[in-house]
């Protein structure tokens, strides 16, 4: 399947690479929490600016990037579709019954389209430029104060980066088995959406079981590799804050604060 | 632990014991057939042995039993000069490695270099330590330009190779490869061979190599035929091959040049059986002339 770029690491050495996974994961925080504060289309476009410069600096090709977008492609149509039809507005074009279309409705889901490409395509940023491992041990540092309430966070971290892992082997996999079904006379095509909906358990019962089974077999091989937890576990790759990452908290910082002083200073207005 | 029972910590001649089933029997459910039933069974350190049997034979149980992934229902299995038992298993799966089947399964990371660190890792080494550990167990397999690789992106044999060195990282004395060429094609099953043979050879790593491509035997310093759970036949594999009827009644096939020479037999060419493929160019080249 060529489409799974979603969650897949993109091996380049980039200055974005190179940063502390906790950096870029807080990042990810911060950056979400902006986007939902704009307000207007000068601080989206702020916004935007920022993830464009990301993006150019991890080195990520163009069409990588747009892959992901395209993964979301029918959630964005499907809201704009929806606030372009409900969004009450002033300056209305067109009514029948409930639906209205309005100056104010265009410029609303076309900002909330905006909003939601922007969110996917700076959360793929994460995993294209952090490997699952250290995306992980970044989780586990970020999340170590849980420990405390013993909340078993090593297993979780280690759960998270073995479910990424699985991601290629299991699209495979369900390419295999749609494959098999077809050529059995099986049809995903044609229908209603619930008749294509009841033709997906034939590849999701399968799928799952074979999922069960790998799991099982990828428990004894740790098992085999003397994993007994995450208590005397040592590190190969140990985390460490830089000065890139001083430069990058800088900036991300800068960020927060330029779409909150413009929240203040500018009008909201679209 | 040290093991009291008889079968453990003797020496025979000048070599060591690297592993020994003493009356083996286990299976899967209770009630259930044997998967492995009375067994005696022991590999010298430093030694090759393949394994063969068709499927179902138990030849997969004795890899999980070796490393105590299964507990035998009977008997005792000796690792070196300890008795495995739920306290030593730690130790004794530091002391044996075993690769399976299908390599998608047993990777951990996503990352080569983080894949073979992760059991060098558990064990709690130093950092050091465990880059030097990668160092050497991706050498030894030969795939040390792929250190920064995507797993997903490797080749069959290559992700073989790469859980291989997961499975080295820890320096075993001992690698169970269980059927771990089985899904891949003949250039990557190739590979396997080739490495552990020069595993063996070279870093003296004791090999016990599961499989039912009789090929693959022919490297082996001794085979051993499992039935039904039951061992049946050993000896050399030029040995065990030259029971022809013998392995035809446990479902096993000859090597491809083993079948050769038969059927040049059959067709009425006189040659004599051997599994050595020069030997064999020369005989039908006196039978030609």
């Amino acid at each position: 399947m060529k489409d799974v770029s979603f969650g897949q690491f993109y091996p380049v050495n980039s200055f974005v690479h190179r940063l502390d996974p906790r950096l870029k994961i807080v990042f990810l925080i911060a950056y979400i929490v902006a986007i939902f504060l704009a307000t207007n289309f000068y601080e989206l476009a702020a916004c935007a600016l920022v993830l464009l410069l990301i993006v150019f600096f991890a080195r990520i090709p163009i069409g990588k990037v747009l892959r992901a977008v395209r993964g979301v492609t029918f959630l964005v149509l499907f809201t704009t579709a929806l606030n372009l039809l409900f969004y009450k507005g002033d300056t209305v074009y067109w009514e029948w019954g409930i639906f209205c279309v309005s100056f104010e409705g265009i410029i609303f889901s076309v900002f909330l389209a905006l909003r939601l490409v922007l969110l996917v395509v700076c959360s793929s940023m994460l995993t294209y430029t952090t490997t699952p491992v250290s995306l992980t041990d970044g989780v586990e540092s970020l999340l170590t104060p849980l420990k405390w309430i013993r909340i078993p966070v090593h297993a979780l971290a280690l759960v998270m980066s073995i479910a990424l892992r699985m991601i290629p082997v299991l699209m495979d996999e369900t390419s295999r088995i749609k494959n098999a079904q077809m050529a059995r006379g099986a049809d995903f095509e044609s229908g209603n959406i619930i008749k294509r909906v009841k033709a997906t358990i034939p590849i999701l019962v399968p799928l799952l079981l074979s999922a069960l089974r790998r799991a099982d077999e990828l428990g004894d091989a740790m098992d085999a590799r003397c994993y007994t937890g995450g208590d005397h576990r040592t590190k190969y790759k140990k985390l460490r804050f830089t000065w890139r990452d001083l430069v990058a908290f800088l900036l991300g910082a800068a960020l927060i604060a330029g779409v909150v002083l413009m929240r203040i200073y500018l009008p909201a207005s679209y | 632990m040290i093991c009291r029972s008889a079968c453990c910590g003797t020496r025979l001649g000048s070599s060591m014991k690297a592993i020994t089933f003493t009356d083996v029997s286990f299976r899967y459910e209770d009630e259930g057939p044997y998967a492995v039933r009375h067994l005696n069974f022991s590999v010298e350190e430093g030694e090759f042995v393949a394994v063969l049997g068709h499927n179902g034979s138990g030849k997969s149980t004795l890899a999980r039993l070796a490393n105590g992934l299964l507990t035998p229902d009977e008997g005792t299995i000796c690792v070196f000069s300890t008795q495995l038992g739920e306290k030593n298993l730690y130790d004794v799966r530091k002391n044996v490695g075993v690769v399976f089947q299908n390599p998608d399964n047993q990777t951990v990371a996503t990352i080569v270099e983080d894949d073979v660190a992760f059991g060098a890792e558990n064990v709690g080494l130093p950092r050091e330590e465990i880059g030097k550990r990668i160092d050497f167990a991706l050498k030894a397999v030969g795939m040390e330009e792929y250190r920064h690789a995507t797993v997903a992106r490797l080749s069959g044999g290559q992700k073989q190779r790469v859980a291989i060195a997961g499975v080295l990282a820890l320096m075993p004395r001992i690698v169970i490869l269980d059927e771990s060429t089985a899904m891949l094609d003949p250039r990557g099953r190739r590979e396997i061979v080739d490495g552990v043979t020069r595993l063996n050879r070279e870093e003296h790593i004791t090999v016990i190599l599961i499989t039912h491509f009789m090929e693959e035997a022919l490297l082996a310093d001794r085979a051993v035929v499992m039935n039904r759970g039951e061992l049946v036949m050993e000896g050399a594999p030029a040995e065990i091959f030259e029971r022809r009827e013998e392995l035809v009644t446990y479902n096993l096939a000859l090597p491809r040049i083993g079948i050769i020479c038969e059927k040049l037999r059959a067709g009425g060419m006189n040659v004599g059986y051997t599994l050595d493929a020069q030997e064999l160019a020369k005989e039908i080249a006196e039978c030609v002339s």
